[in-house]
């Protein structure tokens, strides 16, 4: 046997030995990346895109930054009304343009240095700035100056800080000074891009890293926070671990000590974990095909949530047929409501005919919507010049890429094609392509959807406004901008109800775009979860969760009326409270 | 040897800067953009952001600066914060995540890759040795029922989509005989199903190919020979047939392992496995352009790397085939 062919034995053994090798690290992998068990498990459903306060814009960023930070105020778990969160207490001058905003004292960020208003005020200054390119810099846009400074410009035309009106008098104090009164200041603060970032930390950081501070300061070594929640660890597609913040000034009303946010997208992998006890909440989760068999069950009250949120048609109100409001009204009358509620979502969500779901919020209430017959449709088609002999050009439904939108806009289609004569076509695009010809006004109807940002009528109503970036409709009225903008600047409540219901009356009228039905909440819950908001944004704020107790659980099942049936509650027996919580009970 | 691999790494060079120069086109070509969302279309933001990662550079200089340090007046370049991104590909840095706008593309794929690596060297594994068994009991027992079960069992396990085969894993894996967790990343018991089913269709066709190949190598002269000169069958067949039958099984094993190892985007949406399988998809969908051209370049070095080592193989297997050819 030559030395060549024995090295050729030899050899042939290498990709073998490599296969096994690499077997037995796959093992020992496999042991390295498991995490200890966390006290609560959701779901977070995708993948957030970044932590940075002042550039999150997705549901599940807020529910993360919301554990990690804590702004002036937070929103109370169930009603939604302003409290006491970082400030302590706040007042407001007589004539609404200045705010002072008292901080809690001792408060500590996570690395132990001290809380400052001046961290407010950094923060403020940073989600103005330009270079930031936050999409969300208008929400301090009433405070005096800060237009200017956003738009890179000020009194002397470059931008200047101190002519902005945000001035911390001393470490515990902020002051903001407004242009013009704002109604929901409170609710803009209670907001996620407000939320505060450490000033000392990240500047370090950009110091350290000028090329790659973005990729290095949301690391869970990096990141300083001041919220009853730190990050504890973070894989991308697969969870968020959050850790319970020692240094939080009300770690003692925290139950939890960990909590992992998963990113399951799958909706139905997601339900699978819930069922076997690896996941306690999901936010939306049941696929349409399972919501009748999991309705009834007392994990699953989607009935009992309504959501702030509007599922529309925007129309394209820069084109014949649909320059024309009554056209674009007749649509809207025929358009049928109840049929996708009852047949195709049948979770709970309410036909809408506003442009606040619900028709109210607050103390405002939407115009009342007179129900109109299909003959009035056609009567507003015929002054419109269309009829039998002269029928409605073809129409197109325009939608992102989805089965139950593809429903919808069927249902629509068929209904409006036998109410009108109407021929209308469907067009699918996938997400990016679709909002892309929605900003450039490249469709005729196109589905939409929108959610609160903070609970007021002004949230729905103003992104119909001309210069809203969010209007896509290429709809434009001069009186409607006139009656927003007043009520931005209506501190009355009576006053501003009146304005903004003008304003809707208008929408009504105009129809730019045609409201189909108001959003539920789908929540699947562990019973044994407490502290859950059930709330209109749907917003959670995971320092008020803990686990019920045996005892505590089936009280509130006695409590029930109506027949449920009760599911397992998988979690600790004796419940798991915050030390408060404890002390409140006398243990 | 040596000619042999210089040449290839000369290619390679070439095919990658192919490939990395159609897709970074290809991708600026689709419509929408990284940063087009449902909500901040305000032209200033817009175009604030699109300065923060140059996008709005000519495409020409983008590309410069994203594949080299080529882009020589952006040296000390300053955007607003004081950050110029790119070093560029030669430099081993494919630049921030567009959508994980926390994270580097290099921390990306540092996070998933070695969960698909773990995972699809599992998958591997259990098509190997499933499939070489199947297709060598097949060969040694040709025609009979056991070889016709098999083949059966082969051509369904080959035809049924992996999804399906997921299904049923989790419904009678995790629902009807809870043995395995349904989904979720951790364990070695994690790792089961999800192997299971990315390896099935693997297996299947091995087990076809060692059949085939097997059992024409069993009626070739040398075999005879070999039997006839007394040697044991055990060694004839295992030594001397499969060596040849094995042959068309490597030449797959190549591209399926590159495949397999960078991972499947429905086995790990199903299983909710943080791979890179679905890095593949998504980065397109969000026009996470940076990402997407990570992950090209990632499943085109592994192929590239996978087919020289079958080339290698193949002489070690069969020295008769010259490598110089191949």
């Amino acid at each position: 046997m030559s030395g060549l062919t024995r090295a050729r034995r030899w050899l042939w053994t290498a990709p073998a030995a490599l296969l096994i090798a690499g077997f037995a690290w796959a093992l020992s992998l496999a042991g390295a990346s498991h995490l200890p068990p966390a006290d609560f498990t959701f779901n977070n459903n995708s993948e957030v895109s970044t932590l940075d306060p002042a550039a999150v814009t997705s549901v599940p960023e807020g529910r993360i930054l919301r554990a990690l930070s804590e702004g002036l105020v937070i929103r109370h778990p169930t009603d939604l009304s302003i409290q006491p969160g970082a400030a302590q207490s706040w007042e407001m001058s007589p004539d609404g343009l200045r705010w002072t905003f008292y901080l809690r004292p001792g408060m500590r960020w996570s690395n132990g240095e001290p809380l400052s208003s001046s961290d407010f005020a950094f923060s403020f200054q940073r989600l103005l700035a330009p270079q930031t390119a936050s999409p969300f810099a208008q929400f301090l846009f009433a405070v005096a100056g800060a237009r200017a400074y956003h738009a890179g410009s000020g009194p002397q035309g470059k931008p200047d800080w101190n002519s902005v009106g945000i001035k911390t008098p001393d470490a515990l104090t902020l002051q903001l000074e407004l242009e013009s009164p704002r109604a929901y200041l409170l609710e803009l603060l209670a907001c996620t891009p407000l939320l505060p970032v450490n000033a000392k930390n990240l500047q370090q950081l950009q110091q350290r890293f000028p090329q790659r501070w973005m990729a290095e300061w949301q690391k869970p070594e990096n990141l300083v926070c001041n919220g009853a929640y730190l990050l504890g660890s973070r894989r991308i597609n697969d969870r968020i671990r959050l850790v319970k913040n020692p240094r939080y000034w009300d770690a003692d009303s925290v139950a939890f000590r960990a909590i992992d946010a998963l990113a399951v997208e799958h909706a139905g992998t997601a339900l699978n974990m819930y069922l076997t006890g690896g996941c306690d909440w999901l936010d939306g989760s049941v696929p349409p095909m399972f919501v009748s068999e999991m309705l009834g069950r007392e994990d699953f009250r989607p009935e009992q949530s309504p959501y702030l949120g509007l599922y529309f048609y925007r129309l394209n109100c820069t084109r014949p047929p649909l320059d024309d409001p009554r056209v674009r009204r007749a649509l809207s009358m025929t358009l049928p409501r109840d049929l996708v509620t009852e047949h195709l979502l049948k979770a709970g969500q309410q036909r809408c005919t506003t442009f606040v779901p619900w028709g109210r919020l607050g103390s405002y209430e939407s115009p009342a919507v007179p129900i109109e017959g299909l003959s009035e449709a056609r009567r507003l088609l015929s002054e419109a010049g269309y009829g039998p002999r002269r029928p409605l050009p073809r129409l197109s439904i325009h939608y992102n890429t989805a089965e139950s939108h593809r429903d919808i806009a069927e249902l629509v289609s068929d209904t409006w094609r036998m109410a009108l004569g109407v021929e209308v076509g469907l067009a699918n695009q996938e997400w990016k392509v679709w909002l892309d010809s929605q900003n450039r006004l490249d469709y005729q109807i196109s589905r939409s959807s929108w959610i609160a940002d903070y609970p007021d009528a002004s949230s729905f109503l103003g992104i119909f406004t001309s210069d809203n970036p969010n209007n896509r409709t290429g709809w434009k009225n001069e009186r409607f901008d006139g009656l927003i903008a007043r009520a931005e600047s209506e501190l009355n409540p009576t006053a501003r109800n009146k304005l903004l219901l003008q304003a809707e009356r208008i929408l009504l009228e105009e129809v730019p775009a045609i409201p189909i039905y108001s959003y539920v909440a789908q929540n699947v819950i562990n019973p044994r979860l407490g502290g859950f908001g059930n709330n209109l944004l749907n917003e959670q704020n995971p320092k008020f969760w803990y686990w019920k107790s045996d005892d505590e659980l089936w009280q509130q099942r006695r409590e029930q009326v109506g027949s449920i049936e009760f599911v397992d509650a998988p979690g600790p027996a004796e419940g798991l409270y915050s030390a408060n919580a404890l002390r409140a009970q006398g243990r | 040897m040596q000619g042999f691999l210089l040449r290839r790494a000369a290619w390679f060079v070439l095919t990658l800067w192919a490939v990395v120069t159609s897709a970074f086109f290809l991708m600026r070509a689709a419509p929408g953009g990284p940063f087009s969302a449902e909500r901040g279309g305000d032209p200033l933001v817009q175009a604030a952001l699109q300065a923060r990662y140059h996008l709005d550079w000519p495409i020409w200089r983008q590309y410069l600066a994203y594949v080299g340090p080529f882009d020589w007046s952006a040296q000390g370049w300053i955007v607003g914060d004081g950050s110029r991104i790119f070093g560029g590909v030669l430099a081993g840095d494919l630049g921030p995540s567009f959508k994980y706008r926390d994270f580097s593309v290099n921390d990306v794929l540092a996070q998933s890759l070695p969960v698909s690596l773990e995972l699809g060297l599992f998958a591997l594994f259990f098509a190997v040795v499933v499939g070489v068994s199947a297709g060598l009991l097949c060969a040694l027992f040709p025609r009979g029922k056991l070889d016709l079960g098999v083949r059966m069992l082969a051509t369904a396990a080959v035809a049924l989509p992996n999804f399906v085969l997921a299904a049923l894993l989790i419904l009678v894996f995790v629902f009807l005989i809870p043995l395995f967790p349904v989904a979720g990343w951790g364990d070695f018991a994690h790792l089961v199903l999800p192997a299971i089913a990315l390896g099935t269709p693997v297996a299947a066709y091995i087990a076809r190919l060692v059949r085939a190949g097997l059992f024409d190598a069993l009626s070739q002269d040398f075999v005879r020979t070999a039997i006839a000169k007394g040697m044991p069958t055990r060694v004839v067949v295992l030594r001397h047939a499969l060596r040849q039958g094995l042959l068309p099984v490597v030449s797959y094993l190549g591209p399926a392992a590159a495949g397999i190892l960078t991972g499947s985007l429905v086995i790990e949406k199903i299983f909710f496995i943080p791979g890179t399988g679905q890095h593949f998809v998504n980065s397109a969908l969000n026009r996470d352009y940076t990402l997407a051209m990570g992950v090209t370049i990632l499943y085109t070095a592994l192929v590239f790397a996978l087919n020289t080592l079958v080339d290698v193989i193949y002489t070690l297997l069969d020295p008769r085939i010259p490598l110089e050819e191949a």
